[in-house]
């Protein structure tokens, strides 16, 4: 029925290096560790960053029980990230990964309760951080903006360096 | 530079032509004037002298017409160009008349008419109503700057 | 002429005139306002830096003199990396550093223009002083006038016997009138001193000090009065003052008055400290509650330090004075079912390999019915080391150890009183094999848990230990097939195998563990338990399948997951052995979820146990969720359906969920929100909201019915639903967040946060 072994799972040779940049350590960790994982390679000097625009984690009460005390919550993991030059230059649309796990609530065992929210996080975090790889590995270089040399008379701080198999048109 | 008056005057040109009536000598074709650090160059030069047979007045056409002096030891060199450059040796004024652009130390002075006095280093520029007079200065030297956290209440009284 | 209006002097487009305008140049209009302010630099150019861009100076006429400066007269015009500087005419210092310029000055910077008169300015930081003058800012829709405007070259405005409002020119609803206002842009904090609220230029209010945010950092301004009618409080009058105590301390205090309960205050206290980070102190105190004839107090802090040197630190202390003071007397829903206040202090060292948590925490119980044998227990103190857990390929070695002192005491005689020190070691070793096609990732752990015990409870053996080795292995395969769009699928079989002796831990107490809920997730983790007091016994192997269906982008349109336990062996590990029974089924139930996203803006979620036998739907629920773009408006609706199984601790639950924002127009906004619970038929929350939005004024009118407190022995001064209707005024710009419905919202409303009247402060 068509299906077969996936062959390849590597990033374009465009986000090889890539750097990540972002201020929560554990996603920055697991997506640097996914990176490496397919063979990418992690180097802040890279001409394309992965910029971790946004992270929200909310809990929402979804469900009550007969005595208005929390029965069920929802946590929603939103995960924003864009590709840019080191200039800043926004070289991708800023993307959004949404994700949303439900846990039942046990007002009798409410530390061990916290305690499971942390396990789902991570597993959201994973969840999150896998589809950011799926479409990592989809993007082609001919996706990117071009870097516009901006008008501002300061020359843009770091001349980037173009590997040869980049065919972005300067 | 003041002692420039002192060095000898080498003009050259492609053809000269002096009328001792009226006290006029007029060189024409890629005139150069070399006295010390002035240097002014031109298409036509006109050179009126008295009756003792000082300069009084030199008029300078090109497309542009030059001029560079060393005017103030301690500046850089003063950088002119315009379509006319007159220069009056009584009053050692510099009038500078059509595109008259004129640099030292970096800033920029340019507009329709400028008047440089090479002793008192004083520039007047005035506009017309087609073109407006530009000044364009780099920014202040990073040695110089003042320190940041200025009060704008305190400054206002020494700027009065 | 006609007297140029404020708007022809400083900028101010209508409607029309922007929509000639070419895209390019069209200023951010708000639809309120039908206008917008367009400053002569607009507010997205760069500001060039200072010392590296260079100065233009235009006018008719110039002087220059070696030592006395240059005098520009005749329209004069002065540009510098996104900084324009126009006059009459106007003198420049010999070292260039000063120029004083008169006539029409104006001075522009992105976003930003000043005019005036007279105006002093020192070139190279554009600090300086303007007299008579009037100015504009785009970024915080406002304008005005003043006698004297100072500009700091640190960006900072004081604006001196000045008049501000963000009304549109020419309607100016609400204005205040100012000895000295202050605009500070790095902090984004506007400060004013002793100042006239005018509405209608009728001086309503008088304020000798209050702030307000000048961007759109979420801080919370001058919060206009809010009132409103509750059926258990009566009327409801609350109104906030500001107190800016020092430069690193400020407060608000809030009188409050319940015409049935009597009269209240909030305070909330936020301070800065040198190094120990910052915090919020919360106290209020309602003296002689008249429906119940005691005190109602409530207090907490939090606070946070990071000392960059991997150490930080975090304190929350949260205390009510009864049971019942968040129903009485709160007003949002998730506090009112909170059945607990946390006190905790933790420190916490982070090292790139390893982290240390130190950490005493212990609760106030506030919900009645609970048995002390139910209440949590303390743990003073918990020391846990735990090393960084990194999922690289190959070999990774982990840690986690952990030493806590349990302490509860039972009161109610519900159970023996049981407390104690328990140590839990989990080293664990783990091989990380993955390919394109699939992953191999066997792991082995050897959990070692000790207690000692005290307490009357106990008897005998008060020192119990077990070692229990853990091994798993976790594989999966990865499948795909390309469509010619460059769409895909991917099929990825999972299979999770892990064994781990029984060991008996029927004597074991139960300090801090709870069951895990049961999902697919669930079906992949190596203990259906969370906290430290269980070592699972298992074998086991975990089936399941998750298919993709990904566009040529690579976004997840849809994700279906199914899968089930297959049980070699009964579960006899059990937090309570007493009550719930040894789980002896061959395979669990079903578990499965679904997420279907058209886009980034449409999703539709859902989630499912399905018994092994006979598969009856034992729980499932369906979320779906509109969210566009264009951030005016959002819609969620849900479903919820729980069949009573005790076996896993799930209580029957059948509740409907529906949320929505939506504008009706450029100034009217309806939005409301409904939690129905089919099965008791009565709706646990009702919200219904109409906001009228001026260009800088809101009214905002809300009806909100919800369940408060459904305590068995109901409480007797507070019924079960509460009805409530409050209004609330906010000057836009004025007034920053924290109105109490926002919070409501933000909480119970997926996607409110992001709604984009949120960036713009209103």
């Amino acid at each position: 029925c068509g299906f077969a072994l996936r062959g390849s799972y590597t990033l374009p040779g465009v986000l090889n290096p890539i750097a990540v940049i972002g201020d929560d350590s554990a996603t920055r960790k697991d997506l640097s560790a996914s990176i490496i994982r397919a063979g990418g390679v992690i180097s802040d000097a890279a001409p394309l960053r992965l910029h971790l625009t946004a992270e929200r984690i909310t809990r929402q009460t979804t469900s009550i029980d007969s005595r208005a005390k929390a029965a069920e919550y929802t946590l929603f993991f939103e995960l924003e990230y864009q590709l840019r030059y080191p200039s800043g230059l926004p070289a991708t649309p800023e993307r959004i990964i949404r994700l949303r796990r439900t846990y039942q609530f046990d007002n009798t065992r409410i530390v061990g309760k916290f305690e499971e929210e942390n396990t789902l996080i991570d597993d959201l975090r994973q969840q999150a951080v896998a589809q950011i790889m799926t479409q990592l590995t989809r993007l082609n270089a001919d996706d990117l903006t071009p870097e516009l040399d901006t008008p501002t008379d300061a020359p843009s701080a770091a001349p980037s360096t173009r590997s040869a198999a980049d065919a972005t048109p300067r | 530079l003041p002692e420039d008056a002192q060095q000898p005057v080498n003009i050259s040109a492609d053809n000269a032509r002096f009328d001792e009536k009226t006290g006029k000598a007029v060189y024409r074709g890629n005139v150069v004037v070399i006295q010390g650090t002035l240097k002014v160059q031109g298409d036509t030069l006109t050179l009126r002298v008295d009756d003792q047979g000082a300069l009084t007045t030199a008029r300078t056409l090109g497309k542009p017409a030059r001029y560079q002096q060393r005017t103030d030891p301690a500046k850089g060199l003063v950088n002119a160009s315009a379509d006319e450059i007159q220069f009056d040796h009584r009053t050692g004024s510099l009038v500078l008349i059509g595109n008259a652009l004129l640099t030292q130390d970096g800033a920029k002075f340019s507009g329709p008419r400028i008047v440089y006095s090479t002793e008192k280093k004083q520039i007047e520029a005035s506009g017309n109503s087609e073109q407006r007079v530009q000044l364009v200065f780099p920014p202040q030297a990073r040695g110089e700057k003042k320190p940041s956290k200025d009060n704008a209440s305190s400054f206002s009284e020494t700027a009065q | 002429a006609a007297p140029s209006s404020v708007a022809t002097r400083l900028g101010w487009l209508s409607a029309s005139d922007i929509a000639q305008l070419p895209d390019a140049d069209k200023p951010p209009m708000d639809a309120t306002c039908q206008g917008a302010w367009a400053t002569p630099v607009p507010l997205n150019t760069p500001l060039g830096d200072i010392d590296v861009s260079n100065i233009e100076a235009l006018a008719n006429s110039l002087s220059y003199d070696d030592a006395g400066g240059t005098e520009l007269s005749g329209g004069v015009r002065i540009a510098q990396g996104g900084r324009l500087l126009e006059a009459d005419s106007g003198s420049i210092s010999q070292d260039r550093n000063f120029g004083r310029f008169d006539g029409n000055v104006r001075i522009a910077q992105p976003g930003v223009l000043l005019t005036g008169e007279q105006a002093v300015v020192n070139i190279n930081t554009s600090a300086g002083q303007l007299l008579s003058s009037e100015f504009v800012s785009q970024a915080m829709h406002a304008h005005g006038r003043a006698e004297r405007i100072r500009r700091f070259s640190d960006g900072v405005l004081i604006i001196d016997r000045g008049i501000y409002t963000t009304c549109a020119p020419g309607s100016r609803v609400w204005s205040f009138e100012a000895k000295d206002i202050e605009l500070n842009p790095n902090t984004g904090v506007g400060e004013v001193y002793s100042a006239k609220l005018r509405i209608h230029d009728v001086p309503i209010l008088y304020l000798p000090y209050f702030r307000f945010p000048i961007d759109d950092r979420r801080q919370s301004g001058l919060l206009i009065p809010r009132f409103g009618n509750t059926n258990d409080g009566g009327f409801d009058l609350s109104l906030p003052i500001y107190l800016n105590i020092a430069p690193q301390v400020d407060a608000t205090v809030t009188p409050r008055l319940l015409s049935s309960r009597g009269a209240m205050l909030e305070t909330e206290t936020r301070y800065l400290t040198k190094n120990f980070g910052s915090g919020e102190l919360q106290a209020a105190i309602l003296p002689n509650d008249q429906k119940t004839g005691d005190d109602r107090k409530s207090a907490s802090l939090n606070q946070r330090a990071d000392w960059e040197n991997g150490w930080r630190a975090r304190t929350s202390l949260n205390y009510v004075s009864d049971n019942f003071y968040f129903t009485d007397l709160g007003t949002d829903l998730n506090l009112a079912n909170q059945t607990h206040q946390e006190r905790i202090g933790e420190v916490f060292y982070d090292t790139p390999d390893w982290h240390f948590v130190a950490r005493a925490q212990g609760f106030q119980t506030i919900d009645p019915d609970l048995l002390d044998v139910d209440k949590p227990y303390a743990r003073v103190p918990q020391l846990l080391v735990s090393s960084e857990r990194d999922r690289l390929p190959g070999w990774q070695r982990g840690l986690r150890a952990e030493v806590a002192r349990f302490q509860r005491t039972i009161d109610d005689g519900s159970a023996p009183e049981i407390n104690g020190t328990r140590i839990r070691l989990d080293p664990e070793i783990r091989y990380d094999y993955s390919q394109p096609w699939g992953y191999v990732r066997p792991a082995a752990k050897l959990s070692h848990l000790n207690y000692s015990l005290d307490g009357d409870g106990v008897t005998g053996r008060d020192n119990r230990s077990i070692t229990v080795p853990t091994l798993s292995l976790d594989t999966g395969l990865i499948f795909e097939r390309f469509a010619n769009d460059g769409s895909s699928q991917v099929l990825e079989p999972r299979l999770y195998y892990l064994y781990a002796p029984n060991r008996d831990q029927s004597q074991l107490p139960n300090f801090d563990s709870a069951v895990t809920t049961f999902s697919y997730d669930q079906l992949f983790r190596d203990s259906r338990f969370s906290g430290g007091d269980r070592i699972d016994d298992a074998n086991q192997v975990a089936v399941g399948l998750t298919s993709r269906w990904l566009d040529s982008d690579g976004f997840e349109h849809l994700q279906t997951s199914l899968g089930q336990i297959v049980y070699f062996r009964d579960r006899q590990v059990r937090l309570d052995p007493f009550t719930t029974p040894v789980d002896t089924s061959a395979t669990s139930s079903y578990a499965g979820n679904v997420t279907l996203r058209a886009n980034e803006e449409t999703s539709f979620f859902a989630d499912m146990l399905m018994d092994s036998e006979g598969g009856k739907l034992s729980q499932y629920s369906v979320g779906a969720s509109y969210l566009p773009n264009t951030g005016d408006r959002l819609y969620n609706a849900g479903y919820r359906f729980r069949r009573d199984d005790p076996s896993i601790g799930q209580k029957a639950v059948s509740q409907t969920q529906l949320s929505f924002v939506q504008p009706m127009g450029p100034n009217w906004k309806v939005m409301g929100l409904w939690n129905y619970d089919i099965k008791e038929k009565e709706s646990q929350e009702a919200l219904f909201g109409v906001s009228y939005e001026a260009c800088c004024w809101q009214v905002r009118l809300f009806k909100r019915s919800f369940i408060a407190d459904a305590a068995a022995n109901n409480s007797p001064t507070s019924d079960r639903s509460r009805d409530a209707v409050f209004i609330e005024i906010v000057l836009k710009g004025l007034a920053g967040f924290g109105t109490n419905v926002d919070t409501l919202f933000e909480q119970n409303v997926f996607g409110y946060n992001q709604l984009e009247h949120k960036k713009e402060g209103f």
